[in-house]
C-alpha cells in the first residue's frame, strides 16, 4: 500500500487540512516520542534485568499504574477509532452493550484477579499456562493457553500496526509511507520492551491512558459547546434520533439478551482471559488494591465510553451524516471543531493506544511461548538469564512476523481477531475451575475448550449451524455454552484433582480471601 | 451478594426491554445511556460492598487469630 493510496482513503477534507499545518502535526508527534523515550530512560532505570522484574514488574506495581496499564492495554486503536464508528452505526445500543459488557467483566476480573494474584504470589506464578497448566498437572492444558496467547496476540498487534501505519501517514501527510510507519511503531515498541520489561510498559501505559483521558474529555467539551449543549447532540439527529437512540438500534439487531450477552462475552474474552490481563493480576502488589483497580476501572470507562466515545459518534453522525468510512469519523470530526494541535494532539492519543496495545501484546506473547512451551515442554531446566534472552529473540521474531501479516496479508486480520476473542474465552471454564470449583478435572479440561474451539471455527466458518445466530460475533454464544456446559458434565464423570493439589489451590485461596 | 449481582442484572434486562425502547431525553441524554449509567453506578456499588466486606472478613479473622 503506497502512502499516496492511503492519502486517498482518508477523506479529502482532512487529508489536505493535515497537508498543510504539516510542522504543527510533526511537532506533536515528535513530543510525544520524545517523552515516550524519557519514559523509557526512567524505567531503565529501575530495571533489575531479572527474569520476574521483567515479567511482573517483581509484583509490585500499585493501583493506581495497574488500572491504567489495563486500561490502556485494553483501550487499542481500535477502541479509539472503531468504537465511535459502531456507535455512528449501531447507535446507542452498541454503547449499551459495550459499557454492560464492562461491567461484567470488570466484576469477574475482580472475583478471579485476586485468585490469580493469590496463587501468583503463593506458587510463582508468571504466566496463565503456569496457573492451568499446574493446576491441571497437564501439558495440554498449558499447550492451550500458549495457542490462545499465539492466535490472540498475534491477531492483535498486526491490527495495531496496521491502524498505527495508517495514523502516522495521516499525522505526516503521507511524507511517512504506510510500511514506514509500522515500522517506525515496531522499533519503538520493540526498543522499550527490551529495555524497561513490564515496569516501562506500565509506566508508559499510565502516561498513554491519562493523556488519552484527557484528550478524549477536551474533545467531549467541543462537542458539546459546538452543538449548544448535550440535549442538541440528539436532537440533531432528526428523523434518525429515536432508532439511533433506542433498541434495537438502527440496524435492528439488538434485543435486550443480544445486548447484555454480546458486551459481556465481547468485553470478557478480549480482558479477563487475554492474556496480557492476567498477566497484570500477578504484578499487583496487593490483594486490597483490586478493590481500588476495578472500582477506578469501572468509572474511568464508563465516562470515557459514554461521553466520550457515544458523543463521538452520535455527533459524527449529525455533522457527517453520509460519510464513506465511518472509522474515520472521530478524526473528522476532531478537526472540524478542535484548534489544529489539539486534533492533532487526538490522532497522537490514537497512536498511543496503539502503542501501549502492541507494547503489551508482544510482551506476553513472548513470554508464554518461551515459559510455556519451550520452557516447559523442551527445556525445563534452562537457566532464567538464558530464558530472558530468549524472550528478546521471541519479541524481535514476533514482532517482524506481524510486519510481514500486516503487509502481506492484511484482509486476514477481521476474521482472525474474530476468532482470537473467541478462543480466549474458552478458557474461562478452566480458570474458574482452577480458583473456584475444586470438582473440575483434567479431562473436562482437555476436551471442553477444544471442542468449544472447533465449534466456534467450524460457525465461523459455515461448516456448522448456529443456534444462537448472532449477527456480531457469530458461534461465540454457541461456543462457549457447549464448552462449560462439557466442561461440568466431564468434570462430574471423572476424578477431580488429587487432595493434595486442591489444597495448593483451592486451600490456599481459602485461607488467604 | 451473589443475589444483589443477579438482581442488577435482572433489573438490566427489564430496563432494557421496557425502559431501552422508549425514545425520551431526560436531563439532555437518551434514557437507554441513562439506565447504562444506572447499571455501572450499581455494579461501582457492589464492588464497594464487597470491599467492605472483604475488609471486615479479614478483621475479623486477624482477631480471631491474636491468642488471649
Amino acid at each position: 500500500m503506497t502512502s499516496l493510496g492511503l492519502l486517498q482513503i482518508v477523506p479529502p477534507a482532512l487529508a489536505e487540512d493535515i497537508s498543510s499545518h504539516l510542522p504543527q502535526t510533526l511537532t506533536v508527534l515528535l513530543l510525544y516520542l520524545a517523552l515516550l523515550g524519557i519514559i523509557s530512560y526512567l524505567a531503565r532505570s529501575r530495571y533489575t534485568g531479572e527474569f520476574s522484574d521483567y515479567v511482573t514488574a517483581s509484583r509490585n506495581l500499585g493501583w493506581m499504574v495497574t488500572t491504567l496499564t489495563i486500561l490502556a492495554t485494553i483501550w487499542s486503536g481500535v477502541a479509539l477509532a472503531g468504537f465511535p464508528a459502531s456507535v455512528y452505526v449501531l447507535g446507542a445500543p452498541f454503547m449499551a452493550s459495550l459499557v454492560i459488557g464492562i461491567n461484567i467483566a470488570a466484576l469477574t476480573t475482580w472475583y478471579l484477579g485476586r485468585r490469580i494474584w493469590i496463587l501468583g504470589q503463593e506458587h510463582g506464578f508468571n504466566t496463565p499456562g503456569d496457573l492451568l497448566g499446574g493446576y491441571y498437572q497437564s501439558d495440554t492444558v498449558r499447550l492451550y493457553t500458549v495457542m490462545a496467547s499465539l492466535v490472540f496476540n498475534v491477531a492483535y498487534t498486526v491490527a495495531q500496526l496496521l491502524a498505527g501505519g495508517i495514523v502516522i501517514n495521516v499525522l505526516s501527510a503521507g511524507t511517512i509511507p504506510f510500511n514506514g510507519g509500522m515500522l517506525i511503531i515496531t522499533l519503538v515498541v520493540l526498543i522499550h520492551i527490551t529495555t524497561t520489561g513490564i515496569r516501562g510498559i506500565a509506566w508508559l501505559d499510565t502516561f498513554n491512558g491519562t493523556l488519552i483521558l484527557v484528550v478524549l474529555a477536551i474533545f467531549a467539551l467541543f462537542i458539546m459547546r459546538s452543538a449548544g449543549g448535550m440535549t442538541a447532540v440528539f436532537t440533531g439527529l432528526g428523523d434518525l434520533q429515536i432508532r439511533h437512540t433506542t433498541l434495537p438500534g438502527t440496524a435492528g439487531i439488538f434485543t435486550p439478551l443480544q445486548t447484555i450477552a454480546f458486551g459481556a462475552l465481547f468485553v470478557t474474552g478480549a480482558a479477563v482471559v487475554s492474556p496480557a490481563v492476567w498477566i497484570r493480576m500477578y504484578a499487583a502488589k496487593a490483594q486490597q488494591d483490586f478493590h481500588r483497580v476495578f472500582v477506578a476501572f469501572l468509572v474511568l470507562m464508563t465516562l470515557i465510553h459514554v461521553f466520550g466515545t457515544y458523543f463521538i459518534g452520535t455527533y459524527g453522525r449529525v455533522i457527517f451524516p453520509d460519510i464513506e468510512n465511518p472509522d474515520f469519523i472521530s478524526s473528522l470530526l476532531a478537526f472540524e471543531f478542535m484548534p489544529f494541535v489539539l486534533a492533532s494532539l487526538f490522532l497522537v492519543a490514537v497512536l498511543a493506544a496503539i502503542i501501549s496495545t502492541t507494547d503489551s501484546y508482544l510482551h506476553v506473547l513472548a513470554v508464554t511461548v518461551v515459559r510455556d512451551l519451550v520452557r516447559s515442554v523442551f527445556a525445563p531446566d534452562m537457566k532464567q538469564s538464558r530464558e530472558l534472552t530468549l524472550n528478546y529473540i521471541v519479541i524481535t521474531l514476533a514482532a517482524a512476523m506481524s510486519v510481514g501479516l500486516a503487509m502481506l496479508y492484511p484482509g486476514l486480520l477481521t476474521p482472525l481477531a474474530v476468532i482470537a476473542g473467541g478462543l480466549t474465552i474458552q478458557l474461562l471454564p478452566l480458570l474458574f475451575g482452577a480458583v473456584a470449583w475444586p470438582r473440575a478435572s483434567t479431562e473436562a479440561a482437555i476436551i471442553a475448550p477444544a471442542v468449544g474451539t472447533l465449534v466456534l471455527v467450524g460457525v465461523r466458518l459455515n461448516l456448522l449451524p448456529d443456534p444462537f445466530a448472532s449477527p456480531m460475533l457469530p458461534g461465540l454464544a454457541a461456543s462457549f455454552t457447549l464448552n462449560c456446559f462439557l466442561f461440568v458434565l466431564i468434570s462430574f464423570l471423572t476424578k477431580p484433582q488429587p487432595l493434595e493439589q486442591i489444597e495448593a489451590f483451592h486451600g490456599v485461596l481459602h485461607k488467604k480471601l | 451478594m451473589v443475589l444483589y449481582f443477579v438482581a442488577v442484572l435482572l433489573l438490566t434486562y427489564l430496563g432494557l426491554e421496557y425502559v431501552g425502547v422508549q425514545g425520551v431525553l431526560i436531563a439532555g441524554l437518551p434514557v437507554l445511556i441513562l439506565l447504562t449509567l444506572l447499571v455501572s453506578l450499581l455494579f461501582i456499588v457492589g464492588l464497594l460492598l464487597l470491599a467492605h466486606r472483604s475488609r471486615k472478613n479479614r478483621d475479623n479473622r486477624s482477631s480471631r487469630e491474636i491468642p488471649e
